[in-house]
């Protein structure tokens, strides 16, 4: 270490400086956590292509007014059961109502159920999720077997039955709502462990720990760096449960327990199959509300796959 | 001087989609049969990228071998077929990894693990193998080898479990055994535990001993030879006493000065200054030049080759002659 | 330098285990099991000693992150485990922690001007605005990064970065006592010598006092004046670090300073390897904790706890033979 002292000075002096590797690194762009998940979200084609499915149906369902210049309940019993020509592209049902408004307003109805009761499942889900995971303990104990509870009804029985008691002393277009509930009500537990799970590791994560350190508040800690970590999971888990939302109630409603005629849902659209005549010769009336749905539903798991690779730090 | 493993040129790179990452650019270097040589970098340069492809362990995609020949025993592991690589992993070359926590199948028992590879490649029946793991466990240094062998690894402490993949990994008795970071998970008092176990086989079963690690005090103990890279390339390679007495390229010097118990008492820790470079964007000509302080222009704009200084000390650096420690 | 701030006796911290559908306790993990010291202003004590020795589990519950089970930490004569809550508060603003793990440690989602300056607002010592914005700037600067620094996001960074700005958080509310718990062991070599220099410029700019908790026993004989050394949640020897290093009493101190491989190829270390594994610290032998790998061990060590007492000039030990 001959002529070390000198080294050592000249070393002092570089450390005062920014560590900085490349020069214009001052006008490098600053990567929020929000554009870095767009960015990443922008390189999955498959999901970009899902979103667009999406908004292109919610879209046609909001400007169904618009779109079409029918009434989806005004009957017409001069034209029953048409085939599709051009004043009614997909023809008319059995009391004259043309179908692709019934399946335009359907949409309506289909995807308000399903995020209406997501957003039930979210706020119970994330609810109780959050305080298992900050209080732990005996709270934890309780609400998680509470969870527990619910997540092993049976949802298909239970929502038959609910809907059988309550839905015949309801009208039909309040039926909607009943559905919602069932779905909503019956659908947190999972979240709510997810929340749990996630609020439980970062409880542990040393920046919390360095937060109580620093003699930040508990409100502030749960505030702003809890709640802020676990949005992008509950995003997520929302956006695919908003599927199953979606083909539960067109499993009830196909059932005809959920929401009933005359309102339309694809779910009781595609009711029409149950015919044999109709799935045979009439092809019109229960392929598009299920194609509906299958979109619906794939553009939607499409879209969550994608935020959750964006979402996630570890995939790249 | 028999070589028994020599690479030369190789290069490994990974396609990824934000550009080419050429984790390996060009490593030569060769293993004396019985000896142990210390490959020394930080994180990320490429140490064990290189023992993987001496394996052919590089997931492809996005990882591939664009270029070279590594030469074990005569033969060209680049070259031959899957299943003859397959025979030479764990038969003539064995590896260990870092973490004993996971390199080690939770589902079977110690024995088992051990038995596979005697059963697969040695053709021992299975009372044979079995005989064959309990003395290899005792070998190792654990008690009690005829009960350890029916235990799963998470009854075993994280020394047990690294002399548990080390008896794995000697099973077989190869020719190379790779430890890409043997001690780094554990503590110092195992890590002089498990150093001098690997000095005791090496010396009983003549082994040599690729050692991967970023601590200069292990290498120093128990190298024969080391190799120093940074950035996916070899930056100096020397006979151990050489390279610590005499240490030649700037990255190795700084290294060394950063190192507390290198540097007498009461002196202030030289560092270098900044980070290692991002391998999507690395740096023109020389490639440790923006932390380099004795960077020239002639170090920004070319490349320097590995060259011989003195007799089997190679350095990769414009001004080797004149810089030193 | 003579006045100890902090004073911390029989700090004991046992975590429960417990088992079964209805979590019954079955026993104490004892991760910290009686240890006494003092520090002083403008001091860096050392604490080593290998995993699930207890030495991050007694930093954190001298800031009071874990409740301790029993014991006294008293700083600057302020009892800080029995603090009311605004007296904490006070007390968080002079003893800060700077972690090991430079990923984790940092909110992904809080840039570092936020980062830094949360505690600052938290604490009333300034509002949001140019004034703030300037200590931060200060502060940072201070730690080696740049102005430009203050609204990146930890993910930004490299590990030596994010370690600055764990150490610029703890920074800012000006303390005169650090818990550094491995602040360097998730770092490269060539990073760590970088931060190893902070903390020792830091300390000489404002006199702060360091609890060093670390591993790597070349970092501690560094950057230490004084060293603990830490076996299964006991002190074992305390010393000023040359008189540690060159004459160490305790057969555990002795044995892991042999351990440490030296990067010299030409020097030889007498090295004395220990018999078997760390015992649980759930059900720690009786007597000396050390003596099932102790090569002198006799009888009387099975059967008492030697006592952690003075050889003269401060240099403590809790062996019975020791001399």
């Amino acid at each position: 270490m001959e002529g070390g002292e000198q080294v050592t000075e000249k070393n002092l002096e570089i450390e005062k400086k920014p560590v900085n590797m490349n020069n214009n690194e001052a006008e490098q762009e600053i990567l929020s956590p929000w554009k870095m998940f767009v960015r990443k979200f922008k390189k999955n084609k498959v999901s970009i292509v899902g979103l667009i499915i999406l908004i292109i149906m919610i879209l046609s369902a909001l400007l169904a007014p618009i779109l079409t210049p029918y009434d989806p309940y005004e009957m017409d019993y001069s034209k029953i059961n048409e085939p599709p020509s051009k004043e009614h592209w997909l023809g008319t049902d059995e009391v004259g109502r043309d179908y692709l408004t019934r399946i335009l307003y359907g949409g309506r109805v289909s995807m308000k159920v399903g995020l209406f009761a997501v957003i039930i499942e979210i706020i119970i889900g994330a609810l109780i999720g959050g305080l298992a995971g900050y209080y732990g303990g005996w709270v934890d104990n309780i609400l998680m077997r509470f969870s527990e509870i619910v997540m092993s009804f049976p949802f298909l029985p239970l929502a038959i039955t609910i809907s059988a008691v309550i839905g015949t002393k309801v009208e039909p277009q309040r039926r909607m709502y009943i559905v919602m509930m069932i779905i909503g009500f019956l659908s947190w537990p999972g979240l709510a462990r997810m929340v749990r799970g996630q609020i439980l590791s970062l409880r542990e994560q040393e920046f919390v720990q360095a937060a109580r350190a620093l003699g930040i508040r508990d409100s502030k800690i749960i505030l702003r760096h809890l709640i802020p970590n676990t949005v992008g999971y509950i995003i997520v888990s929302a956006t695919l449960g908003m599927a199953g939302a979606i083909m539960s109630e067109s499993g009830l409603s196909f059932l005809g327990l959920g929401v009933t005629p005359p309102t339309p849902t694809w779910g009781n659209l595609i009711q029409n199959a149950r015919e044999v005549y109709i799935l045979r010769n009439r092809m019109w009336l229960w392929l598009p509300p299920g194609v509906c749905i299958f979109l619906a539903v794939m553009s939607i798991n499409l879209l969550g796959d994608g935020l959750r690779d964006a979402i996630d730090p570890k995939s790249k | 001087m028999d070589k028994l493993l020599e690479v030369k040129d190789l290069k490994t790179y990974f396609y990824t989609d934000d550009g080419i990452v050429k984790a390996v650019d060009g490593v030569n270097f060769s293993v004396e049969s019985g000896k142990t040589i210390g490959i020394v970098g930080e994180s990320g340069c490429g140490k064990s990228i290189t023992a993987m492809s001496i394996l052919r362990l590089i997931p492809d995609p996005p990882g591939k071998i664009v270029n070279g020949e590594i030469f074990f025993n005569g033969k060209d592991l680049t070259k031959v077929s899957d299943e003859e690589i397959r025979h030479i992993r764990g038969n003539d070359i064995s590896m260990i990894f870092q973490e004993p926590m996971t390199s080690l199948n939770p589902v079977f028992t110690v024995g088992d693990q051990i038995m596979e590879a005697l059963i697969l490649h040695q053709k021992l029946s299975e009372e044979e193998a079995r005989k064959k793991a309990i003395q290899m466990i005792k070998l190792v240094g654990i008690p009690r080898a005829d009960k350890i062998v029916d235990e799963y690894p998470h009854q075993l402490s994280g020394g047990m479990r690294q002399r548990v993949m080390i008896a794995m990994a000697l099973s077989c008795q190869p020719k190379l055994l790779i430890a890409d970071e043997p001690t780094t998970a554990l503590d110092v008092t195992i890590q002089a535990q498990i150093l001098e176990l690997m000095n005791e086989l090496k010396n009983k079963l003549n082994t040599s001993i690729m050692l991967i690690t970023h601590d200069l005090g292990v290498v120093a103990e128990m190298s024969d030879h080391v190799i120093v890279m940074y950035s996916g390339k070899v930056v100096e390679d020397a006979p151990v006493e050489e390279l610590f007495k005499n240490p030649r390229h700037p990255y190795t010097i700084g290294l060394m000065n950063s190192i507390p118990s290198l540097i007498g008492e009461g002196k202030r820790l030289e560092s270098i200054k900044g980070a290692v470079p991002n391998p999507l964007y690395l740096p023109k000509g020389c490639y440790f030049h923006p932390r380099c302080k004795f960077a020239t222009d002639e170090c920004r704009n070319g490349q320097p080759e590995l060259r011989e200084i003195a007799s089997g000390h190679k350095v990769s650096c414009f001004r080797a002659e004149e810089v030193g420690r | 330098m003579s006045e100890a701030i902090l004073e911390v006796k029989n700090l004991k911290k046992h975590f429960p285990i417990y088992k079964g559908a209805f979590r019954r306790k079955v026993g104490d993990v004892k991760a910290v099991d009686g240890i006494s010291f003092k520090l002083k202003a403008g001091e860096t004590l050392g604490l080593v000693g290998e995993s699930g020795c207890g030495k991050s589990t007694t930093g954190r519950t001298i800031l009071k992150l874990l409740d301790p089970t029993e014991g006294s930490v008293k700083y600057k004569d302020k009892d800080v485990l029995n603090a009311p809550k605004d007296e904490m508060l006070k007390l968080r603003r002079e003893m800060q922690i700077v972690f090991q793990d430079p990923y984790s440690s940092l909110n992904p989602r809080m840039t570092v001007s936020q980062i830094v300056g949360e505690a600052l607002i938290e604490h009333k010592l300034y509002k949001k605005g140019k004034e703030l914005d300037e200590y931060i700037t200060e502060v940072i600067t201070r730690c080696g990064l740049a102005k430009y620094h203050m609204n990146r996001y930890p993910h930004e960074f490299s590990g030596g970065q994010r370690q600055r700005i764990g150490i610029a958080r703890a920074l800012a509310l000006n303390p005169s006592f650090i818990v550094a718990d491995e602040p360097v062991s998730a770092l490269d070599v060539s990073i760590q010598s970088q931060v190893i220099n902070l903390l020792t410029d830091l300390q000489k700019e404002r006199g702060i006092s360091y609890l060093f908790i670390s591993h790597d026993l070349g970092v501690v004989k560094y950057i230490s004046h004084r060293i603990g050394v830490m076996y299964l949640g006991n002190l074992v020897e305390l010393s000023e670090k040359n008189a540690l290093f060159d004459n160490p009493k305790h057969p555990y101190t002795q044995a892991l300073l042999s351990a440490i491989p030296i990067p010299d190829p030409t020097k030889k270390i007498n090295r004395i390897l220990l018999k078997g594994d760390i015992p649980s610290p759930a059900n720690p032998p009786s007597g000396c904790k050390f003596h099932t790998r102790c090569r002198y061990a006799k009888d009387i060590c099975k059967e008492q706890v030697p006592e952690f007492r003075d050889l003269g000039g401060e240099h403590f030990v809790a062996c019975h033979f020791a001399k």
